[in-house]
């Protein structure tokens, strides 16, 4: 039988945890608490390469060439710019009134530091500057870039490489460099909890407007269900990469909403190895008749909540949109036809992978509708269902010619820095994750590489992305939408980070 | 007793050298690391440098060998997700972990022995049949969902608890019931065997026609007698939940150690698994050795010589 201490005690328990305050740091108006997924794998910006690391860091560190909310390149660190005649020279000049978090000045010798650091310690960076031959110093607040080729995607790019202090480098060494990271940003670091958060701080001696909010807390929040439980329960004002089955329910209820990045990379897609002749797909009828074969409203609606897009291929804010492309209407009867014409009038087997973890959400129920459609049309199609490094090392193995392979995948289309970017990394022969090969493509995405002039490079994108849609290398299902769910008296407006979602505290507010 | 005890050790580092031979060869099977360590537009130059950094072009054996020389003097390498040395990040996490799994255990046991036992003595009662309909739904219902539950329950509706993260002694309650949950039911139901089998004996039978009470009777002469499957059971249990907790962490947002080696299982980052995998058998090891200690203090007839 139970004692009355023991009772008193259990009460007491209860009481406690009933009395608990249901928001704890995010009570203070000038104070967020936001929800991400993963924890980054540095705090150092030189350092940084994957998508978690740009979460907290481009919050206290910045990029040259800054782009605003509504992705345009706009003056920052650098002042202004001018690019040569031929593409290969780009002088800039410096704004001289920037410090950093460290109290150290910013100079031209720290852009010169931040650079060859990027490229020694980052691979991101050293991927995105391999045509930069060297940076010339004229002053404190001049210098030159010097390209081996024009790069239409460094500007898109920001520069490619954060803004760290070369003095404050020297003063303190590398371990404290990175244990306590200094940038120009609106915000500073402040602390780092390892597996539990990342604290940054308003930096009231920053360069530009100083935003409203004192202070963000950063927690990590891997599931996504917890991550919407912690927004629901008060505990959180803001979550990132909200799921998209969340949507609706928080849109509904007038005390949360959400707030969409559309068109971000990637874009999930089914894609084929087209090199080995014994498959079906090596001809181009199969692969539109599969592309016919898919009704892809009906997935995002019926399965993806009705959240994410699908866009023929580049988005309308890209250069070379082309208006007129049409995405490829569902048509299973067409598509029959199709495959009749090519030869296969009763289907055939095909194996379809795809990812089981990873980034992308709800790609094993995706890859199953995909495969009902499949079906439908007399293809007999088995899921091969890989956890995320396996997947890619067998998407790699298609790079091989006369390889034999279809998947869902993460590919990229639309929402990169340029066109040109996705076009040469997955659809340029060898390209880095490419497994197509088609000569004409390469060359006329290699001019537009090198073409300065937008309208130009836009004509030229526009008949590279025309001969992809006629060839069907791969064919779209959605595009990602990156999603925010907030309380509903929290402002804020995302900027595209391109292959990534940023949440920076500086565009956040409490209404 | 101590030769025992040294012995024992001694099997044991054999056994840890062992699982250090299964996982180094496991990770290295699983895959290529400079996939996921380089950005998706990284040439196969890059990947094959980063090959060399890493040292994973030298044969197997000769990997083996630079791990388990740097691994006695400490060194189990460095994590290529976080850039930190890799024990330096597991041993950061351990308190975390054990910290839940501590709490979890008490939790499991308490209520473990309590409802076995009980349900042992009133068999057939209503309350007997309350605990077995409990056991079945605690070791049936996936740890995943009851804490998802758990959740939308305490904290979102009721708004008891925090729904995540590591802090007040009010963010250890859910992950650690939950954690709980299984293992109290395999102890009840253990509990509740052995004490049956142990009631029918006749020294139950004499301790009770001796006139001690009932309380008596089943608490000492009869859970002593029981103890030693429990024990064992305990011991097993508790080591599983130090290196188990990955689905709890995860839901829970608790930054223990099955977190970082799920995390760092996907990231194929050797060093982090290798470092946390080695805590975790010796953990194991450790406690094994403990509960067969134990035995000698439950059972005087166990002798270790």
């Amino acid at each position: 039988m139970q004692t009355r201490r023991e009772f008193l005690v259990s009460s007491a328990l209860v009481t406690a945890a009933v009395g608990l305050p249901r928001i704890g740091f995010a009570q203070s108006q000038d104070n967020i608490t936001i929800a991400i997924g993963d924890e980054p794998t540095t705090s150092d910006q030189t350092v940084a390469w994957t998508g978690v690391d740009y979460n907290t860091i481009e919050n206290y560190a910045e990029y040259l060439f800054p782009r605003n909310t509504d992705g345009e390149i706009v003056p920052g660190l650098a002042a202004e710019w001018t690019y040569s005649e031929d593409g290969k020279t780009l002088d800039v000049t410096l704004r001289d009134d920037v410090v950093f978090h460290s109290g150290d000045k910013f100079t031209a010798q720290d852009v010169v530091f931040s650079y060859e650091r990027g490229i020694d310690k980052s691979a991101t960076v050293k991927n995105r500057l391999r045509s930069l031959d060297n940076i010339e110093v004229k002053d404190d607040y001049h210098l030159t870039f010097h390209f081996s080729a024009p790069d239409v995607t460094f500007l898109p790019n920001r520069g490619a490489a954060m803004i760290a202090s070369n003095s404050y480098f020297d003063r303190v060494g590398e371990e404290e460099f990175s244990r306590q990271p200094s940038g120009t940003g609106p915000y500073k670091f402040s602390s780092y909890a390892v597996g539990e958060y990342v604290e940054v701080e308003r930096f009231d001696e920053y360069w530009g407007a100083v935003p409203p909010i004192a202070k963000a807390r950063f927690i990590f929040v891997p599931e996504e269900t917890t991550r919407v439980a912690s927004l629901q329960a008060g505990e959180t004002d803001l979550i990132m990469a909200c799921p998209y089955y969340a949507v609706k329910g928080f849109d509904a209820v007038g005390d949360f909403k959400t707030v969409k990045l559309p068109v971000n990379h990637p874009t999930m897609s089914i894609v084929f190895s087209t090199q080995n002749p014994e498959d079906p797909w090596h001809d181009r009828r199969v692969r539109l008749a599969l592309a016919h074969a898919v009704d892809t409203d009906a997935i995002i609606n019926g399965v993806l909540f009705g959240v994410p897009q699908r866009l023929a291929f580049l988005a309308p804010y890209e250069v070379g949109y082309d208006p007129d492309l049409e995405p490829y209407p569902y048509d299973p009867e067409k598509a029959k036809q199709l495959l009749a014409e090519a030869g296969y009038p009763d289907g055939f087997d095909m194996e379809l992978n795809y990812a089981i973890t990873g980034r992308v959400q709800m790609n094993p129920q995706v890859a199953e509708a995909v495969a009902a459609y499949f079906e439908a049309v007399g293809v007999r199609t088995k899921l091969v269902g890989e956890e995320w490094e396996a997947y890619r090392s067998k998407y790699n193995a298609a790079k091989e010619p006369g390889s034999s392979y279809v998947a869902l995948f993460t590919h990229g289309r639309a929402g990169s820095p340029d066109p040109t970017y996705n076009l040469g990394l997955f659809f340029r022969a060898g390209g880095p994750i490419s497994i197509y090969n088609n000569p004409e493509l390469d060359a006329i995405n290699a001019e537009a590489t090198a073409t300065m002039d937008e309208e130009m490079r836009g004509e030229l994108i526009k008949k590279a992305v025309r001969l992809i849609h006629e060839d069907v290398p791969s064919f779209p299902i959605y595009n990602n939408f990156a999603v925010y769910a907030m309380k509903s008296s929290v402002n804020f407006t995302p900027t595209q980070g391109f292959n990534f979602d940023l949440v920076l505290v500086k565009d956040m507010s409490f209404a | 007793m101590l030769r025992y005890a040294l012995k024992r050790l001694g099997v044991g580092l054999l056994c840890l050298v062992g699982v250090s031979i299964i996982i180094f060869v496991a990770m290295r099977l699983a895959g290529d690391p400079t996939l996921l360590l380089l950005p998706d537009d990284a040439t196969e130059q890059d990947r094959i440098e980063l090959r060399q950094e890493l040292g994973l072009d030298k044969p197997l054996p000769v990997q083996y060998a630079i791990f388990v020389t740097d691994a006695v003097q400490g060194d189990f390498g460095t994590s290529t997700r976080w850039k930190m040395p890799a024990m330096e990040l597991v041993l950061a996490r351990l308190p975390a972990t054990l910290q839940l799994a501590g709490l979890a255990f008490l939790i499991a046991i308490t209520i473990g022995l309590l409802s076995g036992v009980t349900s042992a003595t009133t068999r057939g009662s209503v309350f007997d049949q309350g605990v077995r309909l409990g056991v079945t739904l605690g070791l049936a219902v996936p740890v995943f969902w009851v804490g998802l539950i758990f959740i939308m329950v305490f904290a979102v509706d009721l708004g008891w608890f925090p729904t995540s993260g590591r802090g007040s002694f009010a963010h250890l309650i859910l992950p650690a019931v939950t954690m709980a949950l299984n293992p109290a039911a395999a102890m009840s139901r253990l509990s509740r065997s052995a004490m049956l089998g142990v009631l029918g004996a006749d020294y139950i039978k004499m301790a009770r026609v001796k006139g001690n009470s009932e309380a008596r009777v089943v608490w000492k002469h009869g859970l002593r007698n029981a103890a030693i499957p429990v024990a064992t059971l305990a011991g097993i249990q508790l080591a599983n939940m130090i290196g188990n907790t990955v689905v709890v962490e995860t839901i829970f947002a608790w930054p223990g150690i099955g977190k970082l080696i799920i995390d760092a299982i996907f990231a194929r980052d050797f060093a982090v698994v290798q470092a946390a995998i080695c805590v975790v058998a010796a953990a194991y090891i450790i406690l094994n050795l403990a509960v067969d200690l134990t035995y000698g203090l439950l059972d005087p007839q166990i002798r270790y010589d």
